[in-house]
């Protein structure tokens, strides 16, 4: 049985043993060849290639987005809830304010207040890993205009006509900055260049 | 005292969500979300001092929120907060080179007054 070594093989690649005019159009050739396999290889990775890509970045940074949303009002309202049930703190010594802090944890709603306000740290850090932070700062003050309408529609609280007139300005900023791009890093640097 | 408090309280979030925002663009962009990346992520980012300045920075504005609201009303320390979204965006237009086109200054505007009308 012959031995299976790929040293023995004979070298196929092409090589241009003609004029000299013409290694040029072989390394044209082999550009376009590279670039046309560098494409495929982004197809075969990416599921519907660029458009797949931006469509994925679109989903994950929307995902992440509403958590950060849901997660700091949610978290507000759910600590503010349980500080209510623990008391005000008596002293603000440093001693008093740790046992304070301490006693604070053992309360549920404190606790998971806690914890949603940590799952808001967490995505809004994940967000910024890729996104603007001018961009994510303006879509996640829509919170505010969540808070109006969960206070209005579920405590029945009574929402001025003046805080109405701002909820309609938040809403119409975010949508304002939902028509620009998530991510503007390096642009500047090219418009500088030009 | 308002004055400083209100310094305080906007200068800790401006600084913390700035730090932040850096230190996780030096980071990359993070595209896989299973445990062992995650952790691999948080131990390289626990390096980076920026995100402990962060922390430093969004302490003392909640500290200094509470103490503003101890000397003011909410009606007064909210709305006045809400200068943080231009200060954050004028300073990230400068240090973390952020484009800012017109459209988006016009939304910082909106938001800017819809906080403050929504608080009032």
């Amino acid at each position: 049985m012959a031995p299976l070594s790929r040293e023995a093989e004979p070298d196929r690649s092409p090589r241009w043993s003609g004029p000299l005019l013409q290694p040029a159009t072989a390394t044209f050739r082999e550009f376009l060849f590279r670039r046309g396999a560098r494409i495929l290889a982004c197809r075969a990775t990416i599921p519907g290639g660029i458009r797949g890509r931006r469509r994925d970045t679109a989903l994950k940074t929307t995902g992440f987005l509403l958590t950060v949303i849901v997660a700091n009002a949610l978290g507000n309202v759910v600590l503010g809830y349980g500080m209510e049930q623990v008391g005000s703190i008596a002293s603000y010594s440093p001693a008093e304010l740790i046992y304070s802090g301490l006693q604070a944890m053992a309360n549920p709603w404190v606790l998971a207040g806690v914890g949603l306000l940590l799952l808001f740290f967490i995505a809004h850090a994940i967000v910024l890993s890729w996104a603007d932070l001018s961009y994510v700062l303006l879509v996640t003050s829509i919170g505010y205009v969540l808070v109006a309408v969960l206070s209005w529609g579920f405590l029945g609280e009574q929402i001025s006509e003046t805080r109405w007139a701002g909820t309609l300005l938040v809403t119409l900023g975010v949508a304002l900055s939902g028509f620009t791009p998530v991510s503007t890093v390096g642009e500047l640097e090219a418009e500088d260049e030009s | 005292m308002t004055i400083f408090l209100l310094t305080l309280v906007i200068g800790g979030t401006v600084l913390g969500d700035l730090l932040k925002a850096a230190a996780m663009r030096r980071l990359g962009e993070i595209s896989h979300f299973g445990p062992r990346s995650l952790i691999e992520s948080v131990t390289e980012l626990a390096r980076d001092a920026s995100i402990w300045l962060s922390i430093a920075g969004y302490a003392v504005s909640f500290f200094a929120f509470m103490a503003l609201l101890s000397v003011e009303d909410v009606s007064f320390a909210v709305p006045a907060t809400a200068g943080a979204y231009v200060v954050e965006t004028l300073l990230a237009r400068i240090f973390l080179r952020e484009m800012i086109s017109a459209r988006r200054s016009a939304a910082v505007v909106l938001v800017t007054c819809g906080v403050v009308l929504i608080s009032w």
